[in-house]
């Protein structure tokens, strides 16, 4: 994305000052960068500021604020990670965990019903489960007498024994 | 009632230099006031006004929230006051301000910073760069006399010095080379 003109001048004051130190670190003839460079982008800044607060939308901004930037040079870019214009990290984006599922299982109209074996939990893809049976905390070991397998990429839910009419089931999404 | 505060703003358009432009800030309200007078005055003590004034202000009617000044042929620094008065000329309130007022030097040096956008190698000429140095440096000095002490008269000769700049640019300032 283009830079506006106020971030240009920003980019600019502070090219100003790490063109001087850098100038002061390379020692004799400022290792070839220009030892009035920070002047330029000086004098140059100002005329620019001074116009952009009188008429923002003066259309010859753009011009004189990419010359600004091509005098900015590789400070230009330096003070971009200064300012945070040249990029930011993106925010992962914020999620709520689904609310837990908590329910008796019926002959019909609960997740689970009698006899079923295995439902896709949609909302819970993604997730680690905890699963309570009347109860009593499921494992996924296979060798207990009563234990789940659990999916949680395609949130596919599959228990063992199947479900028994009047089981407190509670399914927590973690 | 009366008001609670009283002061003003100056500033100038972008191709009306010689314009000032006065607007009020004002809170509460007071039907005492009829009139207003603003006072532009240089580091010399002379009054600057339009032609054809010959009062030593401006009348300001009370009815505009702003005023402009068409009194400028250069950069000024200024002391502006204005005036609330009542019907009999007393002055109810006041308010004073030290301005530099720099468009017409500003604007010329924008001018010369879009003929270097357009022509790269400026920045290499001595005679075009050591006189836009100069130019940027007497706007800054003149406005810093003003911000920091309220000097108009270095100022004024700051300002002055930035328009013996621009009043001989096409001497020094070849924006063909």
């Amino acid at each position: 994305m283009a830079l506006s003109t106020q971030q240009q001048l920003n980019i600019a004051s502070i090219s100003e000052y790490l063109a001087y130190v850098d100038i002061q670190k390379k020692g004799l003839n400022g290792g070839g960068v220009p030892l009035d460079l920070p002047q330029k982008i000086y004098i140059i800044r100002k005329s620019i500021a001074y116009w952009y607060a009188l008429d923002p939308t003066d259309t010859t901004l753009v011009a004189t604020g990419n010359y600004l930037m091509a005098l900015c040079g590789l400070y230009g870019l330096e003070a971009q990670e200064v300012t945070a214009s040249g990029g930011t990290v993106a925010p992962s984006a914020t999620s709520a965990a689904p609310l837990p599922l908590q329910f008796e299982v019926a002959a019909s109209g609960t997740t689970f019903i009698d006899g079923q074996g295995s439902a896709t939990l949609a909302t819970f893809a993604g997730y680690n489960l905890l699963f309570s049976r009347n109860g009593i905390p499921q494992s996924t070991v296979s060798s207990q007498p009563s234990y789940y397998s659990w999916n949680r990429s395609t949130g596919l839910l599959t228990i063992s024994p199947s479900a028994i009419l009047g089981e407190l089931f509670q399914i927590y999404p973690v | 009632m009366a008001y609670t505060s009283w002061s003003f703003n100056v500033s100038q358009t972008v191709g009306s230099p010689s314009v000032v432009t006065i607007t009020a800030v004002v809170t509460g309200t007071d039907s005492n006031v009829t009139q207003r007078r603003v006072y532009l005055q240089t580091n010399s003590g002379e009054f600057l006004v339009p032609t054809g004034v010959s009062t030593e202000y401006n009348e300001w009617s009370i009815s505009g929230a702003s005023v402009d000044i068409d009194c400028l042929d250069k950069d000024y620094g200024l002391r502006v006051v204005v005036e609330w008065l009542d019907v009999s000329d007393v002055v109810l309130y006041d308010d004073e301000q030290f301005v530099g007022l720099t468009l017409y030097n500003e604007s010329f040096d924008y001018l010369t910073t879009q003929l270097m956008a357009s022509n790269k190698l400026l920045i290499n000429d001595n005679n075009f760069w050591k006189n836009k140095s100069k130019l940027r440096t007497l706007i800054d000095a003149g406005n810093n006399a003003i911000s920091f002490a309220s000097d108009l008269d270095n100022a004024q000769s700051c300002y002055d010095g930035a328009t013996a700049l621009r009043d001989g640019s096409q001497y020094l300032f070849n924006g063909n080379s």
